[in-house]
C-alpha cells in the first residue's frame, strides 16, 4: 500500500478535502458567561485524504489533532472552514453546511475509534448490542441479521462470536480496542477517524491492533485518517503524515519523505527524539525550548517560531503558508525557510513494530 | 448489510477468554440478583419492607383487631394485653389466650386505671370474625386475622385516649405513611431526572435557570416551607386529595438533590467517549440519553430513591405530628404519635411510643435495602 516514490503521481480519488478548519472554543467567565477569548484548538488546517490512502496525524499533546479528527466527523460545530466528502455518487458535499438529519445520512460513510478503550464503550451494554448500535440507529436488518452481522464483525477484529453476550468490563484494554473497531466497521464505513487508537495499549498489543486494521484497510478498503503522538507507531500504517502543531499543519507529504526529506524544523526536532532499540547508535537528539505556548494566547507568525532553532525576524511576523515545495508537489511545508534549509533526517531503521507484530 | 461478505483470515488466534461456565450462562439480571441475596442486611430490610407492605398498605383492616377507629369508653388508655400460654398454675396452653381487662376509676387521681383480671380468660382465635370493615376500601367483611370473643378485650399495643385499639391503629397509619414515601419518590424521581438530564445535557441558559430554581428550592428551610404549603390546602378537600397533595409537596423540595445528582452524572457522561460514539453513529439525543446516560444513572437514581423514602416517611410524620400534614380522622404513624408530645405519655403511657418504633424500622429497612440495592446493580463490584 506504501507508494513512496514521490515523482509517481498519486492518481487516487480524493475522499476528503478539508480547507481552513477552524474551532475555536469561547473561554467564558463570570456570572453572565460573557466570552473572554477564545482556545484556538484549530486554527486553518488543510488537508486532504485519498480513497484507500492512510493519513497519519501526528504532533504533541493538546496540538488540535483530536479537535481536527472530530470536527471533521461534525462533533463539534465548526468555527471556519469547509470539509468536503465524496459520497459514494462520487460527489463533493460539503458537511459543514448540512442539517442534523442530512449528516444522519452521511455518519454511515465515516466512524470514530476512540483513544481510551475503557470510555469508549457503554459499560452497560453487552457486547452484542454495542456493535450493533450503529445498526439499530440506522434501522439496518432485524435481529437475526443483526446477530449474524455481529458474529462476523467480531471475528473479523480476532474474536469469537461467543463473547458478544458478555460486558465490557470482562475484557482486556486490546479486546475492548478490537470491540470498538467492530463497532465502527458495522456501517461498512468508507472512512474511519482513529484518534490514538493504539496509545492506551501495551506495546505488544499495539502491534496486533495495528496488524489487525491494516488488513481490514486491505479487505473493506477503507480509509483512515490516524490520530498519533507517536512517530514510529504513524509510520508503520500511513501513506502519507500530516505534522500538526498548535493548531496548524506544519508539514504534510508522504511518510518515507517526511523521514528521509523533512522540511519543517518541527519535525526535524520530532524526528530526533524516536526513540530505537540499538545501544550502540549514537543519535544527535535536539531539545526543543520550552513548551508548547497557549492555544488562546498563540505567539503571532509562524507559531513554533520561539522553540524554532532556525528562526529569523519574519517567523514571527507573518503567518507561513502550508506550500507544495519547489522540487516535490506532494510535499506540503509552512515554513518561511522550507527551501534554504538543511535539516537532518532520519534513516528509517528496522522496524521494531514489524518484528514484534509479525 | 447482510451483503457484505468479509472473508477475512483471522489476523491472530481466537483470544482464549477464560469461560466460567456457570457465570457464563447468567443473565445480567440473576447476577444482580445474586449479588444482592448474598447481603443479608439487605435482605432482611427487603423483607422487612415487603411484610410491612402487604400487612399494612394491602390489607390493614385483615391483620388489625379491632376496626381502628372504633372507641370504648371503658378501655381509654389501657396497656398492652400480651398473649399467654402458660396460666397462673404453670399449666401450658396451646391456644394462647389473654387475660380479662377491668377498669375502675381511682377516685384519689380521678383516672381510669385497668386490672388485670386473671380469673378471666379468652382464647385467642384465628381467623376470625371480628368489626366490620372495607377491603381495598371496597368490600366490606369482618375476617381478621386474629380476635377474642367478647366480652374479652385483645389490645396488643394498648388504647390510646379514646379507647381506640393502637395496634390496628398503627396498621392503618402504616398504610399512609408507606404510600406516601413512595407516590412522593416517584414524583420525585419524574422531576428530579427530567430536569436534571435538561440542565446537564443541553447545558447553556436551560442549565443557568434549573440551577438557579434547585438553589432557591435547596435555601428554604424544610419545615417551614412544607409547613406554609400544608396550611395552604383546603380543608375541605377529601383526604385523598390531601394526602395526593402532601406527596406533591414533600417532593417539590426534594427533587433538588437528585436533580443535581443526574445532572453530574449526565455531564461526566457526555464527555465519555461511549457518548461521542453514538453521536459520531448518528444517535438522536433522545436515544443517547435513553439508552446511554440513565441506564447509567440508573443504579445512582435508584439509591438515591430508596435512600429518600425514608426521608419522605420521617418528612410525613414530622408534618403530622406538628399538625400540618394528615389530619385526624386518617391516621398515619405522625398523627399516632401526636399523642407522645406529652411527658406524661412517656413516664405513664409509653405504649403510645410503639408507632415510632415502627418509623424506625421502616426508615432502617430502606437504607439497608438502597445500600444492598446499590452494591448489586454495580456492575464493577465483582
Amino acid at each position: 500500500m506504501t507508494n513512496t516514490d514521490a515523482s509517481v503521481k498519486d492518481t487516487r480519488q480524493v475522499l476528503l478535502d478539508v480547507k481552513g478548519l477552524k474551532k475555536y472554543f469561547p473561554i467564558r467567565s463570570g456570572f453572565f458567561q460573557k466570552t473572554t477569548g477564545y482556545v484556538k484548538a484549530v486554527d486553518g488546517v488543510d488537508l486532504f485524504i485519498r480513497e484507500g490512502e492512510t493519513l497519519g496525524l501526528v504532533g504533541e499533546s493538546g496540538c488540535g489533532k483530536t479537535t481536527t479528527g472530530r470536527a471533521i466527523l461534525r462533533l463539534y460545530e465548526l468555527t471556519d472552514g469547509t470539509v468536503h466528502f465524496r459520497s459514494e455518487s462520487g460527489e463533493m458535499i460539503d458537511l459543514s453546511g448540512l442539517s442534523k438529519d442530512e449528516m444522519k445520512a452521511i455518519r454511515r460513510e465515516m466512524q470514530i475509534i476512540f483513544q481510551d478503550p475503557f470510555s469508549s464503550l457503554n459499560p452497560r451494554m453487552s457486547i452484542e448490542r454495542l456493535i450493533a448500535e450503529p445498526l439499530v440507529v440506522h434501522e439496518i436488518g432485524d435481529r437475526a441479521s443483526r446477530h449474524k452481522r455481529v458474529v462476523e464483525l467480531l471475528e473479523a477484529v480476532g474474536m469469537s462470536g461467543q463473547v458478544a453476550a458478555r460486558y465490557p468490563h470482562e475484557f482486556s484494554g486490546g479486546q475492548r480496542q478490537r470491540i470498538g473497531i467492530a463497532r465502527a466497521l458495522a456501517l461498512n464505513p468508507r472512512l474511519i477517524i482513529c484518534d490514538e487508537p493504539v496509545s492506551a495499549l501495551d506495546v505488544s498489543v499495539q502491534a496486533q491492533v495495528l496488524n489487525i486494521m491494516k488488513d481490514l484497510q486491505e479487505q473493506m478498503s477503507l480509509t483512515y485518517m490516524f490520530i498519533a503522538h507517536d512517530l514510529s507507531v504513524v509510520e508503520h500504517i500511513s501513506d502519507r503524515i500530516g505534522v500538526m502543531y498548535l493548531g496548524r499543519i506544519v508539514e504534510l507529504t508522504h511518510s518515507e519523505q517526511l523521514y528521509q526529506n523533512p522540511r519543517h524544523p518541527y519535525t526535524e526536532a520530532l524526528l530526533s527524539a524516536i526513540p530505537y532499540a540499538d545501544p550502540d547508535m549514537v543519535q544527535e537528539e535536539i531539545l526543543l525550548e520550552g513548551n508548547v505556548p497557549d492555544p488562546a494566547n498563540a505567539p503571532p507568525g509562524c507559531h513554533f517560531h520561539p522553540r524554532c532553532l532556525y528562526a529569523k525576524p519574519i517567523c514571527s511576523k507573518e503567518i507561513p503558508q502550508l506550500v507544495p515545495t519547489k522540487d516535490n508537489p506532494e510535499h506540503f511545508v509552512a515554513c518561511h525557510r522550507a527551501e534554504e534549509l538543511e535539516l537532518i533526517p532520519v534513516q528509517p531503521p528496522e522496524r521494531l513494530l514489524k518484528q514484534v507484530g509479525g | 448489510m447482510t451483503d457484505i461478505t468479509m472473508q477475512i483470515e483471522t489476523p491472530t488466534e481466537t483470544p482464549e477468554i477464560p469461560v466460567d461456565q456457570e457465570r457464563g450462562s447468567l443473565t445480567q439480571g440473576q447476577l444482580i440478583w445474586r449479588r444482592f441475596l448474598k447481603n443479608r442486611l439487605a435482605v432482611a430490610g427487603g423483607i422487612v419492607i415487603l411484610l410491612f407492605y402487604v400487612i399494612m398498605v394491602v390489607f390493614p383492616g385483615f391483620f388489625g383487631t379491632y376496626n381502628y377507629n372504633t372507641q370504648r369508653e371503658d378501655a381509654i388508655y389501657a396497656p398492652p394485653q400480651l398473649p399467654q400460654w402458660r396460666d397462673e398454675e404453670g399449666k401450658f396452653h396451646l391456644r394462647p389466650f389473654v387475660y380479662g381487662l377491668e377498669t375502675e376509676l381511682d377516685f384519689a387521681s380521678f383516672e381510669w386505671v385497668h386490672i388485670v383480671d386473671k380469673s378471666k380468660k379468652y382464647p385467642v382465635y384465628f381467623i376470625t370474625r371480628g368489626e366490620e370493615y372495607r377491603l381495598f376500601g371496597l368490600f366490606r367483611t369482618n375476617i381478621h386475622l386474629f380476635g377474642v370473643e367478647p366480652p374479652g378485650t385483645f389490645f396488643l399495643f394498648g388504647t390510646d385516649d379514646l379507647g381506640r385499639d393502637l395496634f390496628s391503629r398503627v396498621l392503618q397509619g402504616g398504610q399512609i405513611s408507606l404510600t406516601v414515601g413512595l407516590v412522593g419518590v416517584i414524583l420525585t424521581i419524574i422531576l428530579g431526572s427530567v430536569l436534571g438530564t435538561i440542565s446537564g445535557y443541553y447545558g447553556g441558559v436551560m442549565d443557568n435557570i434549573i440551577q438557579r430554581i434547585v438553589e432557591l428550592m435547596m435555601s428554604f428551610p424544610d419545615i417551614p416551607l412544607w409547613a406554609a404549603l400544608a396550611a395552604a390546602l383546603p380543608p375541605e378537600w377529601s383526604p385523598a386529595k390531601t394526602f395526593f397533595a402532601i406527596s406533591v409537596i414533600l417532593s417539590l423540595r426534594n427533587w433538588t438533590g437528585l436533580a443535581r445528582q443526574v445532572r453530574a452524572k449526565v455531564l461526566a457522561y457526555r464527555e465519555e467517549d461511549y457518548a461521542v460514539a453514538a453521536q459520531a453513529m448518528g444517535a438522536s439525543d433522545r436515544r443517547i440519553i435513553l439508552i446511554h446516560m440513565l441506564p447509567n444513572a440508573a443504579s445512582h437514581i435508584i439509591v438515591i430513591a430508596t435512600l429518600s423514602i425514608p426521608g419522605m416517611i420521617l418528612a410525613e410524620t414530622s408534618l403530622s405530628f406538628l399538625g400540618l400534614g394528615i389530619q385526624p380522622p386518617i391516621v398515619s404513624w405522625g398523627v399516632l404519635l401526636q399523642q407522645a408530645q406529652q411527658v406524661s405519655v412517656v413516664l405513664e403511657r409509653p405504649w403510645l411510643l410503639l408507632p415510632g418504633f415502627f418509623v424506625v424500622l421502616a426508615v432502617l429497612s430502606f437504607n439497608f435495602l438502597g445500600d444492598g440495592i446499590r452494591d448489586a446493580a454495580d456492575p464493577y463490584s465483582n
